[in-house]
């Protein structure tokens, strides 16, 4: 079903629970995915799931079409995404571990991380990235998503989307550079 | 010379995530049952809108009585003006429209001369107008 029959149904009368059931399962998993890159943790990426289809039952009557259902919803989740981080990060401030190594401690420990040494490197590097620059990253590398929809995405131009790709991109190499 | 890293490898992109099993089905009965809690909560806004209502409606009710008499009573609201401004507004009156034209050297009509009548001038007076001050008694 596109998303413009999804929207349809939900704007039938009577249909709207049935229609968002649809519009959940077509998206709950690519968005745990792009959530569970951002903080790591299955428990965290859980919560921030429920809270972005939450924010989108609430605001979906408002949705005008300016943009797809598809970038609209990845942007709540990375919105909601970055507000966990920054909370925790300002809750972290006296911590005596920085939060991005709190998360690559969490990497570290996940039961439910499968993947070889190579990888594990990789999500950890990308884990030092500044939080926006490593949406950004996760967006274009591992989800293959164009620089036009990132950009429906962050609200950020398409040029300085590509800046910033390219500074993550040779962050990540360096790292991976001096570890293998 | 070190090889440089490819990070163009497609191993590099798979998902080395995982979830525990079912996870996708119960995260949508989850999602699908906080929706159901948050449509059955009613919402501050829908809670407070009729009582908003109603204390709207009475300020209405109240500022439309208040304008109506006050547009239909106008002894009341002359009343007020003057009992708020009459003294200050006389003295006012005085200063700009008399006291400022006024000059007291050249006025002949309230003498001091005057104010001293002598007592047997006023006998006088008296006496020559008995007709008079009768027939203003009989009145």
């Amino acid at each position: 079903m596109t998303d413009k029959e999804l929207l349809e149904l939900y704007r039938e009368e009577g249909k709207q629970s049935y229609a968002f059931n649809l519009i959940v399962k077509s998206y709950s998993e690519r968005l745990y995915w792009h959530v569970r890159k951002m903080v790591a943790s299955h428990d965290d990426a859980n919560d921030i799931i429920q809270n972005t289809f939450i924010k989108a039952w609430d605001a979906l009557p408002e949705f005008r079409e300016e943009s797809r259902l598809f970038t609209w919803l990845y942007r709540i989740a990375t919105n909601e995404s970055l507000t966990f981080l920054k909370r925790k990060k300002s809750r972290a401030f006296l911590s005596l571990t920085d939060y991005s190594k709190q998360l690559e401690n969490k990497l570290e420990s996940d039961p439910y991380f499968n993947g070889d040494a190579t990888q594990k490197a990789l999500h950890k590097a990308i884990l030092k990235l500044p939080d926006k620059q490593r949406a950004v990253f996760n967006m274009r590398y591992f989800d293959e998503m164009k620089y036009e929809e990132i950009s429906e995405v962050t609200g950020t131009s398409v040029g300085a989307l590509k800046a910033s790709y390219h500074h993550a991109f040779q962050k990540i190499q360096h790292a991976m550079e001096e570890l293998f | 010379m070190k090889q440089k890293f490819n990070m163009d490898d497609r191993h590099l992109r798979e998902n080395p995530h995982s979830v525990p099993e079912g996870y996708f089905s119960s995260l949508q009965d989850a999602i699908s049952d906080k929706i159901s809690a948050e449509k059955q909560k009613p919402s501050f806004w829908r809670v407070a809108r009729p009582q908003l209502a109603l204390a709207a409606s009475f300020a209405v009710i109240f500022i439309i009585a208040y304008a109506t008499i006050n547009l239909f009573s106008p002894g009341e609201k002359q009343d007020i003006f003057s009992s708020i401004e009459s003294d200050q507004l006389d003295g006012l009156y005085v200063k700009t429209s008399f006291v400022d034209f006024y000059d007291s050297s050249t006025d002949t009509l309230y003498t001091e001369d005057e104010e001293e009548i002598d007592p047997e001038e006023i006998v006088e007076y008296l006496s020559s107008n008995t007709g008079i001050i009768y027939i203003a008694s009989l009145d």
